[in-house]
């Protein structure tokens, strides 16, 4: 397996250089990156911020042209806020989960990960609109069981709720490095974070809080984070499809979400290290443990949805036949067979080579493709479902309407659905490029701290690398 | 901060007290409890296997079957004893690969905890169906000469491929594992016994590129076992999630929930074993508070996650408000006597132990473990017992042949005797073969350092990168 | 997933509900025919008794009591009407118990019968579990009858013994001796020429059985009936039994139905 190519590929020849610097040095270069803007930064922060425009553009037109009375016109929209949630807002979660178990690689990309909380904003504008679509619950099946003022409620309060967990978790991560920047920096972002972090002197007391409060912070976000998938994939999926009764969707989407987690954090690490100036921070490490897990998270992905694809095909009633033509193998085929191809087949036969897992861009190309294939899940669940949805509203009324007797055809997308889309993820990342000005994008903290935890002592002949491991 | 109970004095020192101790099953005398414990477990067994006769001889007109509850208890306790199954992989092959350290004394008894309750667990199906005897037709196509082959669309054709081959694949993870210390022990025996652990011991003499091919096999098996793993339960879960005719068992969850409810019991009851044999065996420097811990902080975990799948299909069964949903679970919810196994099972085997867990001091104490772990077990039968009678029984939507379900006798002496033979079972093999992989133990004791970090000491593990 | 018309007959039958008294005739009859184990009390209390025919009783209220401050119980016992629902294996054409036996002991054979292989049969009893009507028997204990009805026994068909499963076969035994005495005199087999035990004996005419493929028959004629459904057709199992709708002359449109 390992042929003398892969090897070589690995991290021999890539010394990680962070390990030879100080605690101040790094401080030093972290901060003069994120004070530095460059042309190439201006230029992509330019387009992208057109991108955003141009979506914006294309919300309008769909807006005064269809109102929102219909579903089937916000498919795409829906698509996009879900591939949103799925990615961006899912982020912060690889972050929390390998701080919980104390993985060491995970410092460099801790904040890269967190940084996603900021797409938060455009995830919950877009996410208003759309709730104008759904129809009270009372007197229709839905998870909220006909309670009062459901699912506007719970559903606005979920995505908020999360965005400001997001922006928290960025903010008592980032707090150690917003002191940082208050001591060391100058200009507006001096000022900025001595405004936010005046009291932050890093004495005992204060390390000890800040570190519950990430535990506790993480462990929220996580389980909101499951919660919204479970209601977005309850109020705009199942429950507008009569007769659709999936229990494996709402682990699936956030299942997905985990996946496509670190495939965005993939991509975006290997862009910084690319293009972003931070060569020394980013090394092998992070990419070659990211990638067994995204290898798992694959396995389980394809996993999860044979459980659900298993049991409608055997079971071989009509409704289930439908949702299995509908969702896979009729009207919406094509999506299907490239989000298989794209977040199955590529990460699998992809990651299983070590030398793939070893190299920087191989397991970023593999990231991006995951992140394609998850955007075609998604049309394939949402804009399925919003068009059954139009041609029964009236049945959606209905406490037992009748089951899914047909299989619709395929909604293709029209200008203003594209502009929609990509405006969205254009907007995403406009977003993301603004706040990497504003907060460090590599945790000083974390980096320096993994410092400590290092050390290389003589074993027998040789000398090794002895890892601390904290309790 | 934990405390480390340091083996003391120097490498050598230390290997002779591994030895010593570990091997003190083999080559040592046994604690007099060891016996006791192991004559209640064989008369349990006894007793099991009995009741089995019994069932066979007179017909399952013996049991408290009916129509239409033709699965109850002993499909229950094949699935219950399947998910203890999980135990052993979950916890040796994926701590494994993940290079967790302190999985190292725990991971041979989880895998003979799996060795043993897969064998038991395939024991229960074939008692269950109607002619025992026939059932070389089931999973083998020995009636090729009249061109009739067993019928590979029946889940009860995957689950004994999926079976074997987890049986198979986990005799060949513990015996890789196994060869090293049988090797010890060979070097440490006379007379027969050396004879039986030398043709064992495959000729190991410690060469380097012996450990290098143990250590290969060992990683190799361990990835390649997790599909497997995954595959055993999810097929045992299609066993009843493909039937479209039972209200509450056609759920597209089925297979996730239930293997990460097999990890949850298993991981359980991986613990409980660990305890009891740390007492039979007094292996108190091996197994210590630190293992409970991360033990504890894994089932933490895996409880949450398995709550959150048990949750998605409650909702998601519940969510069309139809009257045949609404009805099988008010059923398990709110009648007699289903109700108060339900509140059982649901406190036994998450409000209890999981808020229990939390606290450092439960972790970390043996006792409490014990009683959180076996009573996630209590509660993840009666999880396994609530999935399959309450669907049964309210078979929609021909109310005219609803039923009800008690167990008889033999069932009960069957359940119970199944604990008795896995018991007995895993203490014997514990008689013959050291149940705490000695050489992973050393190993550990050799990678095992401290590291001061300005006032305090942190413990360390040297890592290769 | 209908099966083409291989030119052969596919049996069938039309149950009209209208029509059946609930009188257990063909119960009995079917009893009698197929060798089934007596239900006595024991057995009958252990829930194990066996009948591949059994009537299904419902009690029918007006519609207002079923909904929710009202209950069933409570309804004026003159307006209570009993609904007699003969239920037998459907024979599906898309059968649920098929697929999931280990050991092919139940198929589907080409004249639309769901057939039962006693003899391949271990017991594990997963067909019963997907069947949705009910109408799989388990023979729990070994088959036994008193010495004076050993006489009774029908020589053509098997008695089961313990630990198989058992269900309603059309009376495959006379679609089979049919078959030969028509092949004997050179013919086809006439429309009723041959029926099973249960509708030979209904009084009332309620089961009528035939060749749906055959466009003169009698079933082939009745299950085209506006009357006509079949059971849970939601399933898709696609059944080969239809019913007839009960004709109510007391039906009006305020108590809830069209």
């Amino acid at each position: 397996m390992a042929t003398s190519n892969g090897s070589h590929n690995g991290g021999h020849l890539y010394q990680p250089q962070v390990f030879t610097k100080t605690q101040r040095e790094i401080t030093r270069e972290v901060l003069d990156q994120t004070r530095s803007t460059g042309p190439g930064y201006k230029r992509a922060l330019a387009f992208f911020g057109l991108l955003l425009v141009l979506g914006i553009i294309g919300f309008i037109i769909r807006a005064t042209n269809d109102g929102f009375d219909r579903f089937s016109p916000w498919g795409y929209m829906m698509a996009t806020f879900s591939f949103l949630i799925t990615a961006a807002a899912s982020a912060p979660v690889f972050s929390v989960t390998q701080r919980m178990v104390r993985s060491h690689w995970r410092r460099p990309m801790a904040r890269v990960a967190e940084m996603f909380a900021v797409v938060g904003v455009l995830s919950t504008l877009m996410f208003i609109p759309l709730l104008l679509l759904l129809p009270s619950a009372e007197g229709r099946r839905s998870i909220w069981f006909e309670w009062p003022g459901t699912p506007f409620w719970p559903d606005i309060l979920a995505v908020v709720f999360l965005f400001v967990l997001g922006i928290a978790l960025l903010f008592v991560a980032a707090v150690p490095d917003l002191a940082a920047t208050r001591d060391l920096g100058d200009g507006w972002r001096q000022r900025w974070a001595a405004r936010l972090v005046p009291g932050w002197h890093g004495d005992d007391r204060q390390w000890k809080v800040l570190r519950a409060g990430l535990m506790v912070l993480g462990a929220l976000y996580f389980m909101m984070l499951i919660y919204v998938h479970f209601l977005i994939t309850a109020d705009f999926a199942q429950a507008l499809v009569p007769g659709w009764k999936d229990s494996i969707l709402a682990p699936y989407h956030a299942l997905s979400g985990l996946q496509s987690a670190i495939a965005v954090t993939l991509v975006a690490m290997y862009l910084l290290y690319r293009f972003g100036g931070f060569k020394d921070y980013i090394h092998a490490d992070q990419f070659k443990s990211a990638s067994k897990i995204l290898l798992g998270l694959s396995l389980l992905w394809f996993y999860f949805w044979f459980s659900g694809f298993i049991v409608y095909w055997y079971g071989r009633q009509p409704v289930e036949q439908n949702v299995l033509k509908t969702f896979m193998f009729e009207a919406y085929r094509w999506p299907f067979v490239i989000s298989m191809v794209l977040t199955f087949f590529v990460p699998v036969f992809g990651l299983m080579w070590n030398f793939v897992r070893k190299s920087l861009l191989g397991p970023a190309l593999i990231g991006f493709s995951i992140l394609v294939g998850t955007m075609m899940d998604r049309v394939r669940i949402y804009v399925a479902t919003f068009s059954i949805a139009d041609k029964r509203a009236d049945a959606l009324e209905a406490l037992h309407p009748e089951p899914l007797l047909g299989v619709p055809t395929a909604q293709m997308p029209v200008t203003a659905d594209v502009m929609i889309v990509i405006g969205g993820i254009g907007g995403a990342i406009f977003l993301y490029l603004l706040a990497m000005k504003f907060i460090p994008i590599i945790s000083i903290w974390e980096v320096s701290e993994g410092l400590l935890y290092r050390k290389t002592v003589p074993f027998l002949k040789r000398t090794i690398m002895l890892m601390g491991k904290p309790d | 901060m934990q405390e480390r109970v340091a083996m003391g004095g120097n490498l050598q020192e230390v290997e002779q007290k591994v030895n010593r101790d570990l091997l003190i099953s083999v080559t040592g005398s046994v604690p007099k409890r060891f016996w006791v414990a192991v004559a209640l477990m064989a008369f349990l067994a006894a007793a099991g296997f009995g009741a089995a006769g019994y069932v066979v001889a007179q017909g399952l007109g013996a049991t408290g079957l009916n129509r239409p509850i033709m699965w109850a208890f002993f499909i229950t306790n094949f699935v219950f004893w399947i998910g203890i199954s999980h135990a052993g992989v979950m916890l040796s092959a994926i701590l494994r690969l993940a290079q967790a350290e302190w999985r190292r004394p725990a991971t041979r008894a989880a895998e003979i905890v799996t060795i043993f309750s897969l064998v038991n667990a395939m024991l229960f199906p074939i008692i269950h169906t109607g002619r025992p005897w026939r059932t070389l037709y089931w999973a083998f196509p020995y009636d090729f000469g009249r061109g009739i082959w067993p019928n590979v669309r029946s889940p009860l054709i995957w689950d004994p491929s999926a079976i074997i081959t987890y049986l198979t694949s986990s005799v060949l993870f513990v015996y890789v594992a196994l060869i090293p210390d049988i090797a010890v022990a060979r070097d440490r025996t006379t007379g027969i016994r050396h004879q039986f652990y030398s043709v064992l011991a495959l000729g190991w003499r410690g060469y380097p590129r012996q450990w290098r091919l143990q250590i290969i096999a060992g990683f190799l098996l361990s990835a390649l076992i997790l599909p497997i793993f995954v595959s055993v339960h999810s097929i045992v879960s299609w066993d009843f999630a493909v039937n479209q005719s039972v209200e509450g068992w056609h759920s597209t969850i089925f297979a996730p929930y239930f293997v990460i409810g097999a990890v949850h019991s298993g991981v359980s009851a991986v613990v409980t074993v660990m305890i009891i044999l740390r007492f039979l065996f007094k292996w108190e420097d091996y197994i210590r508070p630190e293992h409970m811990d991360a033990l504890g902080r894994l089932l933490i975990v895996v409880a949450i996650t398995w709550f959150y799948f048990f949750a998605m299909e409650v909702t998601f069964g519940l969510f069309t408000l139809e009257n045949a949903e609404l009805g099988l679970r008010s059923m398990q919810f709110f009648e007699t006597p289903y109700s108060t196994l339900f509140l059982v099972f649901i406190i036994a085997a998450f409000f209890f132990p999981v808020p229990m867990w939390m606290f450092k001091n439960v972790r970390r104490s043996f006792f409490w473990m014990t009683i959180t772990t076996i009573s996630v077990n209590i509660g993840m039968w009666l999880e396994r017992f609530l999935i399959i009678i309450p669907g049964l029984a309210r078979k929609q939507p021909l109310s005219f042949s609803w039923s009800t379900y008690a167990p008889s006798v033999p069932e009960i002496l069957m359940v119970v005797g199944s604990f008795g033979f896995v018991g007995m079972s895993i203490l014997l093999f514990a008689k013959v073969f050291p149940l705490i992989p000695i050489y992973d133990v050393k190993e550990g004791e050799i990678l095992r350092r401290e590291m001061k970090i300005g006032k305090v000491t942190i413990p360390a593990v040297i890592r290769e990168e | 997933m209908a099966k083409q018309d291989n030119g052969r007959a596919k049996w069938s039958m039309v149950v009209d509900s209208d029509r059946c008294t609930g009188c257990q005739a063909c119960v009995v009859a079917c009893q009698a025919e197929n060798n089934i184990p007596l239900n006595e009390e024991d057995i009958f209390k252990q829930r194990r008794a066996m009948s591949w025919i059994r009537i299904e009783r419902y009690w029918e209220v007006p519609f207002e009591y079923t909904q929710h401050p009202k209950k069933p119980e409570d309804a004026p016992f003159d307006q209570v009407k009993a609904r007699f629902l003969p239920i037998l294996c459907q024979h599906c054409e898309n059968a649920p118990c098929e697929p999931v036996c280990p050991v092919f002991a139940t198929y589907h054979n080409d004249e639309g019968l769901n057939v039962q292989v006693y003899n391949r049969c271990i017991g594990t009893r997963f067909c019963a579990n997907n069947d949705p009507y009910n109408v799989r028997f388990f023979n729990y204990w070994e088959p036994g009858w008193p010495e004076t009805l050993r006489n009774q026994l029908n020589p053509d068909v098997t008695v089961r013994s313990r630990g198989v499963m058992e269900k309603c076969t059309f009376c495959v035994q006379r679609i089979r001796r049919t078959e030969r005495t028509a092949r004997k005199e050179g013919r086809e087999v006439a429309d009723g020429e041959h029926a099973p035990a249960c509708v030979q004996a209904c009084p009332t005419d309620a089961l009528v059985f035939g060749d749906i493929n055959n466009p003169d028959s009698r079933v082939s004629k009745l299950s085209k009936d506006a009357r006509s459904y079949r059971l849970l057709e939601d399933q898709g199992t696609e059944p080969n039994i239809h019913y007839l709708m009960k004709v109510d002359p007391f039906l009006t449109e305020e108590n809830g139905h069209e």
